[in-house]
């Protein structure tokens, strides 16, 4: 099921594109930015769904309606939130409908890893197993991939080596250039989604710190997985916080005019 | 909901999930507790070497007992999968994960030359060639590299990438007089010259990656591609004399035997051709991937799958020779070794590590399982 649905479409997308590109050195990295591009552009719906409800939920709680609400249940946590359900549903907006980019980016960066280390298959028992998830249609011929994007083996963690910081110690191994631009992206980005403004100082307090954790996971991410995941999420991030600024505007403008 | 507002649930979930994303990653990515390759089995004498994993095992073939282990304690920088070559000196010659190529004393497992050879840039996969004074090391990096077998001091390194498909090189070479002829995943088998590894010939592009050694036969050189494909190249000046197509990556080394060669594809299908020209004799099909060489003698070609599979084939029309065939359970990719009787087989199972499987009757058994250290 996982290899059917999610596993065998991601290979053999990247293969494809690969191959259209013209399978050189840098082509898998071109390839694997070009496949984020369309998972964002088929993602964007719920991108949309999502930025949405979350503005709403911001004026919700800008509203006079709520902080009436909070004042008048103050001793009252389960009629609060019934209200609250109440008041959710007459704005239209619905609590769980924040969770799905989420959710759809998890299966989506799990098999994106999967991809990425199985179609480099730098042991015997990967590239075994590429064979059974290459479509009859995607040419052979292609494997081996080039590995490299510039600097990057897309197989390995990233690290940047600056022959002038080979005095540092701790930095002897490289900087980790792409683990800090993935957290420095998630943050920004996290920002733009995720509601701020909250009367309620316990959601508030959990809000901020997701803002912080999320970047931090996902730069660990970066910085322990293969370069070709760091780049998935250097590239995600960016057209995210694009497509936030863009759909923030939009909405003002609706809500202007 | 009541409990727990949509907010402090829509966080509590991403937080959840971002926590248990680096494991999902790991786990199902299969890289990180998955063996990367199969055992890697060799008999001299009455000794069975196995390369696996964390260790080097030596097992005397005729008690299944464990006479050494290299290291003695494992190392997590250590693991091992080609399988070992040993010279008529008394060196058991294994490459490493670790891109090391160590010398053991084939008596104690004792390391024998002053320090193991460190230059390679990547894992060695292939098992290592004695030639003479020398041992052929196939890298990962795309070099083969010469050393003297006494010493391990480098006689010559050369790299070998005909295009820019990567090169890594998988497979051990082979060598007829003074030639070394040697497959590369770039898709190129390559003549070298042996006393300086200066390149003599190289083929045109196969149409696939070639993972395993080439076969010689008659003048031809015989490969398994995966362009699905299994190519005979002439030895003098690397044209290729015929192509016979398979329905999968021919992943191993064809057998030759008797002027036929016998071989499998991933598709699990069993095939059996004219070496000379390539015409077809028989193809079966049996259950499971083929990723291994066939063992071959007069009265059966003997086949094992990634299913666990044991198949015993007549050499002269394909048909079953034992009434059913062997299921071990274990993914079988390592290539059977037929010995006194029986064959012995390397695979990736929990509890075992060598199987052996009588050839008249087909019966089977663990024959080797490392003791915890």
């Amino acid at each position: 099921m996982w290899n059917s649905l999610i596993l065998k479409p991601m290979i053999n997308a990247l293969l494809l594109i690969y191959k259209l590109l013209g399978t050189g050195p840098n082509t898998f990295g071109w390839a694997i930015i070009i496949f984020t591009v369309l998972v964002r552009l088929i993602t964007l719906p719920f991108t949309y769904q999502s930025m949405k409800s979350s503005m709403i939920m911001q004026e919700l709680q800008g509203s006079k309606k709520w902080k009436k609400l909070q004042e008048k249940y103050k001793d009252d946590r389960q009629k609060l939130a019934e209200e609250q359900m109440k008041l959710y549903q007459e704005k239209g907006y619905n609590p769980f409908s924040g969770c799905l980019p989420t959710l759809l980016n998890l299966p989506i960066i799990l098999g994106l890893y999967q991809a990425i280390i199985r179609t480099m298959a730098a042991t015997p028992v990967q590239l075994l197993d590429l064979s059974k998830l290459i479509y009859p249609f995607t040419p052979t011929s292609l494997i081996p991939l080039n590995s490299t994007f510039f600097y990057m083996n897309l197989g390995q963690p990233e690290r940047l080596v600056l022959p002038f910081l080979n005095g540092i110690s701790f930095l002897q191994g490289g900087i980790p250039l792409l683990a800090i631009v993935v957290a420095v992206t998630s943050y920004f980005q996290s920002k733009l989604t995720t509601p701020t403004t909250s009367s309620d100082q316990q959601g508030s307090g959990m809000m901020q710190m997701m803002t912080i954790y999320m970047p931090l996971i996902m730069g660990y991410l970066a910085f322990t997985f293969s370069s070709g995941l760091a780049i998935y999420l250097v590239v995600s991030n960016i057209l995210g916080i694009i497509q936030g600024v863009v759909i923030r505007r939009l909405r003002e403008n609706a809500a202007a005019g | 909901m009541s409990k727990l507002s949509g907010k402090k649930f829509y966080v509590a979930s991403i937080l959840g999930l971002l926590l248990i994303a680096p494991l999902l990653l790991t786990g199902c990515g299969g890289s990180v507790f998955a063996a990367s390759s199969w055992p890697g089995p060799t008999i001299e004498g009455s000794t069975l070497y196995v390369a696996y994993g964390p260790a080097v095992y030596a097992i005397d073939v005729e008690s299944g007992n464990e006479l050494w282990r290299f290291p003695a304690e494992p190392d997590r920088m250590l693991s091992f999968y080609a399988p070992p070559a040993v010279t008529e000196g008394g060196l058991v010659i294994v490459g490493g994960y670790d891109n090391g190529v160590y010398a053991l004393d084939a008596d104690t497992g004792a390391p024998s030359w002053a320090s193991a050879f460190q230059d390679a840039k990547d894992r060695i996969i292939g098992s290592p060639l004695v030639v003479g004074n020398w041992v052929l090391v196939p890298s990962a990096d795309g070099r083969l590299y010469a050393l003297d077998v006494d010493s391990g001091e480098p006689v010559w390194e050369k790299p070998f990438q005909a295009s820019e498909v990567p090169g890594p090189l998988w497979s051990s070479p082979i060598v007829d007089e003074q030639t070394i002829y040697l497959a590369s995943l770039d898709h190129h088998v390559y003549a070298i010259d042996l006393s300086t590894g200066d390149e003599i010939w190289r083929t045109v592009d196969l149409g696939g990656a070639i993972s395993d050694s080439p076969t010689l036969s008659d003048g031809l050189i015989l490969v398994g591609t995966f362009g699905e494909s299994l190519v005979a190249i002439d030895t003098l000046d690397g044209s290729v004399q015929w192509t016979y197509e398979t329905a999968g990556w021919v992943w191993s080394s064809p057998v030759v035997f008797d002027g036929v060669a016998y071989f499998g594809d991933t598709t699990g299908i069993a095939y059996a051709v004219e070496a000379e020209n390539g015409n077809e004799l028989w193809q079966k099909t049996i259950d499971g991937s083929i990723g291994a060489s066939p063992a071959v003698d007069e009265n059966g070609v003997y086949f094992v799958t990634e299913t666990g599979v044991v198949h015993a084939a007549d050499p002269s029309s394909g048909g079953a020779v034992w009434p059913n065939d062997a299921n071990l359970e274990a993914k079988l990719l390592s290539d059977p070794i037929l010995y006194n009787g029986q064959l012995f087989l390397g695979a990736i199972v929990q509890d075992c590590v060598v199987y052996a499987v009588d050839i008249d009757s087909g019966r089977s058994g663990c024959f080797f399982s490392p003791a915890e250290q």
